[in-house]
């Protein structure tokens, strides 16, 4: 049946304007991920300038150090997994990437059981809160600083430690990668001497910039001599602190920049979708405006 | 005493004979020398009339012998003219003999009156899904048939002939009105192949026939349906393609006896000839005539004369669209745009209603999402839309049906869905009952546990 011209020329307008919007949140993503990448940038030697500081305390202080790892967690304490979504979709497969990854984290590693749930993004919520309890969420946080997201995290993180409500932490985020990104889980938590450095090697971007990072371990260089206020082990314990926020920091903007990066592309990809329809649209539109005046002329002529 | 033809002009023929012997309208007249058959169409003054000749005029001379026969055009009527194929004035054209000694009816008669009409809506089985479950037929109703070439028409046409003659024992008259004379070769061919020829007749007045003759076949094709009806008292299926071409051939003979054009260049009798023919397609409590009539859309405008005054008759549309046909789903019926006038809780009831409104509201959500899953994807669609879609699918594939008619070409054995089943089958869809199952298990089946 015949489609109204009125009803084109109103599709052709839409999709005009969408193609306006599509360019300009791609544009908006591929900054926004840049910005992301940068503070990245700025995090990564930072890390391993704690590390760097931790390794070369232990390694002085072998015996006032020996204790701090020896920490008990509660063994009958559930697993946490963080799950870090997007709040307003537009991205693709993104979200339902991160979605197969946890119920397969959760189905497969868990066995479906002991588990608490922290759902960072609204779709993310939207879509577990169907299925499981949700122990804690974070919504609309796309507009927020991923700083105080990290450092909010990382408080309710350390209450439900102290309550020994937990003794695993999983994080299902994305990875940066050559070509885009990867989804994959990680247990964050616990993690002692062996296990911080291979963390640490996981959650750097698999991209080329830090492709030859690697941590060095300070112990053949000279260690610099410390004077720890008030003790050792207090000071030590507030560098592990640290390096586990900046672990979840990075954790979390990594997160972020993956869904800027497949926004933008998403986007990109909607606006050629966009131009195509549209163009097949305006075809449509001529070939009905063309009949008209046909059919104007045939009926001067009779 | 015979008439001699005083005037020639095309297929128009004029008879002069003497003034107590006029000819009445409708007559039909016959030129001995070439085996020719005039109508008279309208008396000029007593004793001379107009005629239109049923072939071509070739040879014609004026002074030439023209005999009354004192009897309208007619056609042969009876179980013999099964499986047979004729011309517009009842001659085989099949190279299987003559029909000798057989009852003719005369193809101009009235409709039937008020009371043998039957008010009562039946619906028609037509052991198709998509057409029982979303645009039930009535018994002695009318459909339109959209559709282009290649979409399957024929198939569908001979499936719902063969399905008439499994369920009703019926018959189906198939009238072939100012199309191509090869499509209707094919046709025969097909026919024989699917061995749905025996209760077929088939009627043609193709394009390369004069105006009258082909105006007349399409009621040479009611004659024979009313005498299945009302003799044999069977449920008849009449298939007219196209109805176009039969206004269209109107339109031509309007013009040839000098009558003035109304709207669009058409005859002013159009709606007249459209009513004078859809009026005898009725049920009466002997049986009934179903008709599926093909309808060729000038310039896809349907505000055009001709469809327009067809679809004040119909009772259903099956609209055959080319974007399902590429998806493979065979019939090709676009549910969307297809309608019938039976779809009401009244006819139908509660049930099948609510499931075939659903089954629409579905599709037509669908149609929707289209436009956004062809720009982002399907995975920015929220949870329920998703749902939709997914079912959509399955719902679209469900519509597909393996044909009797078509098993040699897709090696599928044909199914005939009784509409029970296809209600039921449709609302456990809809319910969520066939969520795990993929859209693969409903393409090409009857029902899916078979």
């Amino acid at each position: 049946m015949k489609v109204s011209s009125q009803k084109i020329k109103k599709k052709i307008k839409f999709l005009n304007n969408f193609q306006k919007i599509t360019k300009s949140v791609s544009l908006i993503s591929a900054v926004r991920f840049q910005k992301k990448l940068t503070v990245v940038r700025r995090i990564i030697p930072n890390i391993f300038y704690f590390l760097n500081i931790f390794y070369s305390i232990i390694e002085k202080y072998p015996e006032e150090t020996k204790m701090i790892f020896e920490k008990k967690v509660n063994e009958k304490g559930k697993n946490l997994i963080i799950v870090v979504s997007s709040d307003r979709g537009l991205s693709g497969s993104f979200d339902q990437l991160i979605f197969k990854k946890t119920r397969d984290l959760i189905d497969s590693e868990l066995n479906n059981e002991n588990f608490l749930l922290g759902i960072i993004g609204q779709k993310g919520v939207n879509y577990f809160k169907k299925l499981y309890q949700l122990e804690f969420f974070f919504y609309k946080f796309e507009n927020f600083l991923p700083e105080n997201l990290a450092r909010e995290l990382f408080n309710y993180i350390n209450v439900l430690l102290n309550r020994g409500k937990i003794k695993n932490i999983y994080f299902v985020r994305s990875n940066l990668t050559f070509s885009g990104f990867i989804v994959e889980s990680l247990k964050i938590f616990p993690y002692d001497i062996k296990t911080i450095e291979e963390l640490i090697d996981k959650i750097i971007p698999k991209m080329k910039e830090w492709e030859k990072l690697k941590f060095e371990s300070p112990i053949k260089k000279n260690l610099t001599d410390y004077i720890f206020e008030p003790n050792i082990r207090l000071t030590l314990n507030v560098l592990l602190r640290n390096l586990f926020f900046l672990i979840l920091y990075t954790l979390i903007l990594e997160s972020q920049a993956a869904l800027e990066l497949t926004r933008t592309i998403t986007m990109k990809r909607a606006n050629e979708n966009a131009k195509k329809i549209k163009n097949k649209t305006i075809l449509e539109y001529n070939k009905l405006r063309q009949e008209k005046i046909t059919e104007e002329l045939i009926d001067l002529l009779r | 005493m015979n008439g001699k033809i005083i005037q020639i002009i095309g297929t128009v023929v004029d008879v002069e004979f003497e003034e107590d012997n006029t000819p009445f309208i409708y007559e039909v007249l016959l030129i001995k020398e070439k085996n020719l058959l005039l109508e008279v169409e309208s008396i000029l003054s007593p004793g001379r009339v107009r005629c239109l000749a049923f072939e071509n005029t070739d040879g014609l001379y004026r002074g030439m012998e023209v005999e009354r026969t004192k009897k309208k055009l007619s056609v042969p009527v009876g179980l013999e003219v099964l499986g047979r194929t004729l011309n517009t004035y009842g001659e085989t054209i099949d190279n299987k003999g003559k029909l000798n000694n057989i009852e003719r009816w005369e193809v101009i008669k009235p409709a039937p009156n008020f009371e043998k009409q039957n008010p009562k809506i039946e619906i028609l089985e037509t052991g198709i899904k998509v057409i029982d479950l979303l645009m039930p037929v009535i018994k002695g109703g009318k459909v339109g048939l959209f559709g282009g070439a290649g979409v399957g028409k024929t198939v569908l046409l001979m499936e719902l002939i063969h399905n008439i003659a499994y369920k009703y024992q019926g018959y189906s008259i198939f009238a072939g009105v100012g199309e191509r004379t090869r499509e209707g070769n094919e046709l025969i061919l097909e026919m024989e192949e699917s061995g749905v020829i025996n209760n077929v007749t088939m009627i043609f007045g193709q394009m390369n026939e004069v105006p009258a003759a082909r105006f007349r076949t399409a009621f040479a094709g009611v004659t024979l349906a009313e005498y299945f009806r009302d003799k044999e008292k069977k449920d008849v299926l009449l298939f007219i393609d196209n109805i176009f071409r039969f206004v269209q051939a109107g339109s031509e003979v309007s013009s040839l006896l000098g009558r003035s054009p109304s709207a669009v260049g058409y005859q002013p009798t159009l709606a007249t000839e459209i009513g004078m023919l859809q009026e005898r397609i009725n049920s009466t409590s002997d049986g009934s005539i179903t008709s599926f009539e093909a309808i060729y859309v000038p310039a896809d405008d349907i505000t055009d004369p001709a469809p327009a005054t067809t679809f004040s008759h119909l009772d259903s549309t099956i609209v055959l669209s080319r974007e399902i046909a590429e998806l493979g789903i065979y019939p090709a019926i676009d549910p969307l745009q297809s309608n019938s006038i039976a779809l009401d809780p009244k006819i139908i009831g509660d049930k099948h209603y609510k499931v075939a409104i659903e089954i629409q509201k579905i599709l037509q959500k669908y149609q929707e999402l289209k436009d956004i899953i062809a720009i982002l994807g399907i995975d920015e669609l929220s949870d329920d839309d998703k749902l939709i879609v997914y079912r959509a699918r399955k719902i679209q594939k469900y519509l597909s049906q393996p044909f009797f008619v078509a098993e040699s070409y897709t090696g599928r054995e044909g199914k005939y869905v009784e509409l029970n089943n296809t209600i039921i089958e449709f609302e456990k869809l809809i319910n969520g009952d066939y969520d795990n199952l993929s859209e693969d298990d409903f393409y090409m089946k009857g029902i899916v546990n078979e």
